[in-house]
């Protein structure tokens, strides 16, 4: 337990160090998102009607980009070996980095969503849905992108690869959390989707570590 | 040395058979047979290409396409790897370091994973590599000898009996060389053991073996 605090905090003060890692994926998620209303139509019916998908379509884009730098740099500069050579289990590593990945990423993520529902004319409940939705959805994200981006690592491209890969697990997590906002937003009980998507974190929770490790372990050869 | 008081009394050995390592289907290597015991220390040589490197990763377990057996005190490193690990110090050409991170917050880090904090004893370690002045620099700003002696100040702020260093002199100055292989020497008179490579010859580790890769 307090060798993952170290790495969590290690994880954290890295990216601390470069602000860009946690505004990238937060600034593209803005952007991605204001551009429906341009692009489809500004009448405010229609925006609540596509609102639920643009987020989440938008969020899981976003976190996409965020996992390489979380992977890759400590792969490159033999981090990752130390790490593995250090006496702590491949899980804690793992662990370690999807939590530091949600705290720079998800949560922000979860914060700003209201903000951009707002915008794309989603009502307060829904909105407030949508962020239970991502708070449960978004962990889920980065431990499915933890088994592709420990697949991909080292790999020559292995960015368009690691979308390729991941994109597809990502698909019931979209479902699910789409269909939650959208049930939200018309006045239906949503409390099935939610059950679902706090399946799928507990599920890709005590999974996920298990199989990144072990791919990691693939990778580091 | 102030900082060097710990013992190793238990005796260690690690014993590796017939380990080869593959690429392909062609073997990089001839099977290596080596046993090391407290106080050992080995050089291993060979030309560009041997596969100095590939054997000391192998012998971490970071090979997967690997052939044969390393034994820590007579277990079976693959079947009980935290045991090994925590025992175990591997340099190689990757420092490990993060640049981000300043150099008394990179050894800092490594030593909470296995010991308890000591601040101080990580201030003493790079004031021995001679670089105690640059304990809050970043490493990305650092030249490749300092980054090196970082790295090499792991051995003081992690005692460890199992030393494996894969080139530990690239990059460093006359003194830095001298400072090593001093370590070294004290290393194994606490009963460490050292696997290293080195196309520098070294001169001043006692008792050094050597093994040529074919």
């Amino acid at each position: 337990m307090k060798k993952i605090g170290s790495l969590v905090s290690r994880e954290l003060s890295v990216v601390f160090r470069s602000q860009s890692e946690f505004i990238y994926p937060v600034a593209f998620f803005v952007m991605v998102t204001t551009m429906f209303p341009l692009a489809v139509s500004p009448e405010p019916t229609q925006l609540a009607f596509i609102a639920p998908g643009v987020i989440w379509v938008a969020s899981l884009l976003s976190l996409l980009l965020s996992l390489h730098a979380f992977y890759q740099a400590d792969f490159d500069d033999g981090s990752l070996e130390q790490l593995l050579l250090s006496g702590v289990s491949g899980y804690s590593i793992v662990l370690s980095k999807v939590v530091a990945n949600w705290i720079v990423t998800g949560l922000p993520l979860v914060l700003v969503a209201p903000v951009i529902g707002i915008l794309l004319n989603l009502d307060t409940h829904a909105n407030l849905v949508a962020m239970l939705a991502l708070l449960l959805g978004t962990p889920s994200l980065c431990f499915i992108g933890a088994i592709g981006m420990s697949l991909t690592l080292g790999l020559r491209n292995g960015g368009v690869l690691l979308t390729l890969l991941v994109l597809p697990l990502f698909i019931p997590i979209l479902i699910f959390g789409a269909a939650t906002v959208e049930a939200a937003s018309m006045g239906r009980p949503y409390i099935g989707q939610v059950a679902v998507l706090a399946a799928a974190l507990i599920l890709s929770g005590f999974f996920a570590p298990f199989a990144a490790s072990a791919a990691m372990k693939i990778s580091i050869d | 040395m102030a900082v060097y008081n710990a013992d190793h009394k238990s005796k260690n050995t690690i014993k590796i058979s017939d380990l080869t390592v593959s690429r392909g289907d062609i073997p990089i290597f001839d099977p290596v047979n080596l046993q090391l015991s407290s106080g050992d220390s080995i050089q291993i040589r060979g030309v560009n290409g041997a596969g100095k490197t590939t054997l000391l990763r192998a012998i971490c377990g970071l090979c997967n396409s690997h052939e044969g057996i390393v034994e820590w005190n007579e277990r079976s490193i693959f079947d009980h790897e935290s045991d090994f690990y925590e025992n175990l110090l591997y340099l190689g050409h990757s420092l490990g370091l993060k640049p981000k991170l300043t150099a008394e917050q990179n050894l800092n880090f490594y030593r909470n994973l296995r010991f308890s904090t000591d601040k101080s004893l990580v201030r003493q370690a790079l004031e021995q590599t001679g670089i105690g002045g640059y304990y809050d620099e970043f490493v990305a700003r650092m030249s490749a000898g300092q980054k090196r002696r970082v790295a090499l100040a792991r051995v003081i702020t992690e005692p460890v009996p199992l030393w494996i260093l894969d080139e530990p002199m690239v990059a460093l100055d006359i003194h830095g060389q001298a400072w090593l292989e001093q370590v070294c020497n004290n290393h194994l008179e606490r009963g460490g053991i050292l696997l290293v490579t080195s196309h520098q010859p070294i001169s001043g580790i006692n008792g050094l073996r050597e093994l040529q890769l074919t």
